[in-house]
C-alpha cells in the first residue's frame, strides 16, 4: 500500500440553504497526516462525510490521487474510514470484523485468513479474533475498528475523533500507536479532531477551520507561531488580545498606541489597519514580562496584579492594565523554584517583547 | 474524562449503606414485588384461575377421566381442524413476514415526516376493532362484492366467485389484521440499528444488498422473532375474524372452541380443545427461543 494525495477544490456545502462548508480547498500530500481542527460545528465531520460520500458537496471536487470521485458511490471510493463510535458490527467476531473489506473484495479464504492475523498483530490484538465487540473494552475497539479500516489497504484513512471516547492514558497510547501505524504503511490520513494538543503531537499539518471555512493550514509550529489571523492565533494555544490604535510607522518599526500613555513598537512593516485606525495586538503569555516597577522602561505599560497563580510548571499572573478597558492580560513564566515573586494588589511593569507581537485587523473574527 | 469519574465518586458514596453483592442498577427486591403486584393479581384472577378451571374441566366433565382427550384424538375432523389451524396460522405469520418486511424496512429508512405518516397509516386499522375490519372484508369479498364487480364488469368472469366464506379469505383477513404485529417489533429492531453501521459497511465496500443481508438482515432478527412468535400466536386463536368471513370448511380451533361453550356447552370438550392449542401454542414458543438462542450475538444486540 501506498498514500495517495487527496485534493479537495473548492468544496461548498449547504444543508437546507445553511452554508455549512465554504470553498473550502486543501491539497494533503501522499502519506501525509493531516488533522482537521476547529470548534464544534465547523464543518469537520461534513468535510470527511464528502471524502467518504456520504454527502456530495454543492460545488467543487474532490479527488484521490487522479481520480476524481465527488460523486462515485462510497463502497467504490477505497477510502478507509475509522468512526468516532467504531461502527464495529456487533453481531460478527473480531476477525469477522476485519475480514468484512476483504470480503466485499472477493479475496480468497487463505489471504484473508493471512491477512487478518498480521492486522491482528499490527494492532496487538491476537488471541482476540474469537471475541465479539461487546466483550472488548473501548481501547480494543477502537485498535479493531482501525484494523479493520486498515485491511484492505485503502491509500487514503479518515478518522473523525476516534479517540473522544477514551481516557487520557489510553488516549496518548493510541495516538502513539496510530502514528506508528500510519508512518509503517504511508497511508495518507485525514484526521478530526477537538482536541489541539492530538492535533499539534499527530500531525504533519492541521487545517483549522471555523464556519465552515477553512481559517489556516500549516504545520503545527506555523500555526503556533506565524497565524495568520486571530481566529488562529487564539485557537491554537493561548493567547492575549489587546486593542489599540495604530499611530504610524516609525523606522521600519509599526507604533501603536495601548494607553493614553503608553505605546508600543512592533518590528512589522505590513500593518492590517491604516494610520488612525484600531487594530488587535496578540502575545502569548509566556512572552509577557512582569517586572516590579521601576519607572520608565520601553515597550512598558503600567499594570496591577489581579491574581498570582501557582499551575504547577509555571507561574500565571493576570494583569489589569492601567488605562486600557480590555480584559486582563495573562502572564506566565517557569516556576523555577522559590515561591510566587507576585502578590495581588502589586503595581507592576508589563514588558511587551517587541518581536512576539501580532498584529490583527480588529473586525476580525476570534476563538470564544 | 471527567463525567465517568464523577460517576464512579457518585456510586461510591452510595455503596456505603448497600448490602454485599446488591448493584445499584437493581431495585431491591420488595420494591420490585410491589412494582408486579398488579400484573399478578390481573394475572392470577383474570387468567390463570379461569384458565387453570377450563383446563380442570377437560378432565372432570361430564366424568373424571380422559374421554374428552379421546374423543378428540379419535375424531379426525377434530385433527384435521387442529392441523389447518397451525396451517392456517403459519401461512398468515409468513404472509405477514413478506409484507410487513419491506414496510418496516421502508418504514425505518424514511424521512421522520414520512416515516410517522407510514407509522399512521399501519396503525390506523389496530384504532378501528377486528369486527369491523372483518365486516369490511365481507363487504370487498361477498358475492355481489368489490371484487367481483370489477371481474365481471371487466368481463373477466361470467358469474360472481366464491371467495367469502373460504380459507383463501380468512388467510386473507387474518394477515390484514395481524400485519401491524409484525410490522412494529421490526420497525423497532431496524430502527435500532445505529445508522454508522450502514456508513461503514458501505466505506468498507459493501453495496446496497450486501449492507442488507450482512447487517440489516441479521441485526432485525430479534424483530422478526418477535413479529413471527406474535403473529402465530394470535393466528392460532384467532376468533372473531375467522368466525365471520370463514365458512365450514375453513373451521378453526378458536371458532371450534366458541362452538363449544356457546352452542353445545360442552365445557369439558372446550376444555380439552383448549388444552390442546395451549400446549401447541407452548411448544412453538419454546421452538421459537431454541432458534433465538442458537443464533449467536442476537440476543446481544437487541
Ligand atoms: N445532516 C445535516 N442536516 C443539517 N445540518 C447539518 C447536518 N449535518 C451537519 N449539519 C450542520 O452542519 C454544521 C457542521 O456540522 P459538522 O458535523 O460538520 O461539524 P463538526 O465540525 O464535525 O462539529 P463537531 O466538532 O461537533 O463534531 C453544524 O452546524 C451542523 O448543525
Ligand atoms: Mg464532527
Amino acid at each position: 500500500m501506498k498514500g495517495e494525495a487527496v485534493t479537495l477544490e473548492q468544496i461548498d456545502k449547504n444543508f437546507a440553504k445553511t452554508a455549512v462548508v465554504r470553498n473550502v480547498s486543501i491539497a494533503v500530500q501522499a502519506g501525509e497526516f493531516l488533522s482537521l481542527l476547529g470548534p464544534s460545528g465547523s464543518g469537520k465531520t461534513t468535510l470527511l462525510m464528502m471524502i467518504a460520500g456520504f454527502e456530495t458537496p454543492n460545488r467543487g471536487r474532490i479527488s484521490v490521487g487522479a481520480r476524481d470521485i465527488t460523486f462515485e458511490a462510497p463502497n467504490k471510493r477505497d477510502v478507509g474510514m475509522v468512526f468516532q463510535k467504531y461502527a464495529l458490527f456487533p453481531h460478527m467476531t473480531v476477525a469477522q470484523n476485519i475480514a468484512f473489506p476483504l470480503r466485499m473484495r472477493r479475496f480468497g479464504k487463505a489471504e484473508i485468513s493471512d491477512r487478518v492475523d498480521a492486522m491482528l498483530a499490527t494492532v496487538q490484538l491476537e488471541g482476540f479474533a474469537d471475541r465479539l465487540p461487546l466483550q472488548l473494552s473501548g481501547g480494543q475497539q477502537q485498535r479493531v475498528a482501525l484494523a479493520r479500516a486498515l485491511v484492505a489497504e485503502p491509500p487514503v484513512l479518515l478518522m473523525d475523533e476516534p479517540l473522544s471516547a477514551l481516557d487520557k492514558k489510553l488516549r496518548e497510547t493510541l495516538q502513539i500507536e496510530i502514528k506508528r501505524i500510519q508512518k509503517n504503511l504511508a497511508v495518507t490520513v485525514v484526521y478530526v479532531t477537538h482536541d489541539q494538543e492530538e492535533a499539534l503531537t499527530m500531525s504533519d499539518r492541521i487545517a483549522v477551520m471555523a464556519d465552515g471555512e477553512l481559517m489556516q493550514i500549516g504545520a503545527p509550529t506555523d500555526l503556533y507561531h506565524r497565524p495568520t489571523n486571530a481566529f488562529v492565533a487564539g485557537f491554537i494555544g493561548k493567547m492575549n488580545f489587546l486593542d489599540g490604535e495604530y499611530l504610524g510607522q516609525d523606522g521600519g518599526e509599526a507604533v501603536i498606541r495601548l494607553t493614553e500613555t503608553a505605546t508600543l513598537k512592533c518590528p512589522v512593516s505590513t500593518v492590517p489597519a491604516a494610520a488612525g485606525q484600531r487594530l488587535t495586538i496578540a502575545i502569548r503569555p509566556e512572552d509577557v514580562a512582569v517586572r516590579q516597577c521601576d519607572g520608565f522602561s520601553p515597550q512598558c505599560v503600567r499594570g496591577r496584579i489581579e491574581a498570582a497563580l501557582f499551575v504547577g510548571a509555571a507561574y500565571v499572573i493576570l494583569v489589569a492594565i492601567e488605562g486600557h478597558s480590555g480584559k486582563v492580560l495573562e502572564a506566565r513564566f517557569a516556576a523555577t523554584g522559590g515561591s510566587q515573586p507576585f502578590v495581588p494588589g502589586d503595581t507592576v511593569d508589563v514588558i511587551f517583547e517587541p518581536h512576539a507581537l501580532k498584529l490583527f485587523a480588529s473586525q476580525q473574527r476570534q476563538a470564544a | 474524562m471527567t463525567k465517568p469519574m464523577k460517576i464512579r465518586s457518585l456510586t461510591g458514596r452510595a455503596a456505603a449503606p448497600m448490602p454485599n453483592g446488591l448493584s445499584a442498577r437493581q431495585y431491591p427486591l420488595g420494591l420490585s414485588l410491589l412494582l408486579i403486584a398488579p400484573l399478578f393479581l390481573l394475572l392470577g384472577f383474570g387468567f390463570i384461575y379461569p384458565v387453570g378451571r377450563l383446563l380442570g374441566q377437560s378432565f372432570f366433565a361430564p366424568e373424571l377421566g380422559l374421554d374428552n382427550y379421546r374423543r378428540l384424538l379419535e375424531t379426525s375432523l377434530y385433527l384435521r381442524v387442529l392441523i389447518r389451524t397451525i396451517t392456517v396460522a403459519f401461512v398468515v405469520m409468513s404472509a405477514s413476514l413478506a409484507i410487513g418486511y419491506p414496510v418496516a424496512l421502508a418504514m425505518a429508512r424514511l424521512r421522520r415526516d414520512l416515516s410517522s405518516l407510514v407509522m399512521a397509516c399501519v396503525l390506523l386499522p389496530l384504532w378501528t376493532s377486528a369486527l369491523v375490519r372483518s365486516y369490511a372484508w365481507i363487504v370487498i369479498l361477498q358475492r355481489r362484492g368489490l371484487v367481483n364487480d370489477v371481474l365481471s364488469g371487466l368481463g373477466l368472469i361470467s358469474e360472481p366467485l366464491k371467495l367469502l366464506y373460504t380459507e383463501g379469505a380468512v388467510i386473507l383477513a387474518m394477515t390484514h389484521v395481524l400485519v401491524p404485529f409484525m410490522i412494529l417489533p421490526i420497525y423497532g429492531a431496524l430502527r435500532a440499528i445505529p445508522p454508522d453501521l450502514v456508513q461503514a459497511a458501505r466505506n468498507l465496500g459493501a453495496d446496497r444488498v450486501n449492507v442488507f443481508i450482512r447487517i440489516l438482515l441479521p441485526l432485525s432478527l430479534p424483530g422478526v422473532f418477535a413479529g413471527c412468535l406474535m403473529t402465530f400466536i394470535l393466528a392460532l386463536g384467532f376468533y372473531v375474524t375467522p368466525a365471520l368471513v370463514g365458512g365450514p370448511s375453513s373451521l378453526l380451533m378458536a371458532t371450534l372452541i366458541g362452538q363449544q361453550t356457546t352452542e353445545t356447552l360442552d365445557w369439558g370438550f372446550a376444555g380439552a380443545l383448549s388444552t390442546v392449542l395451549l400446549l401447541v401454542t407452548l411448544l412453538i414458543v419454546i421452538l421459537f427461543r431454541k432458534v433465538l438462542s442458537h443464533s449467536r450475538g442476537i440476543s446481544n444486540v437487541a
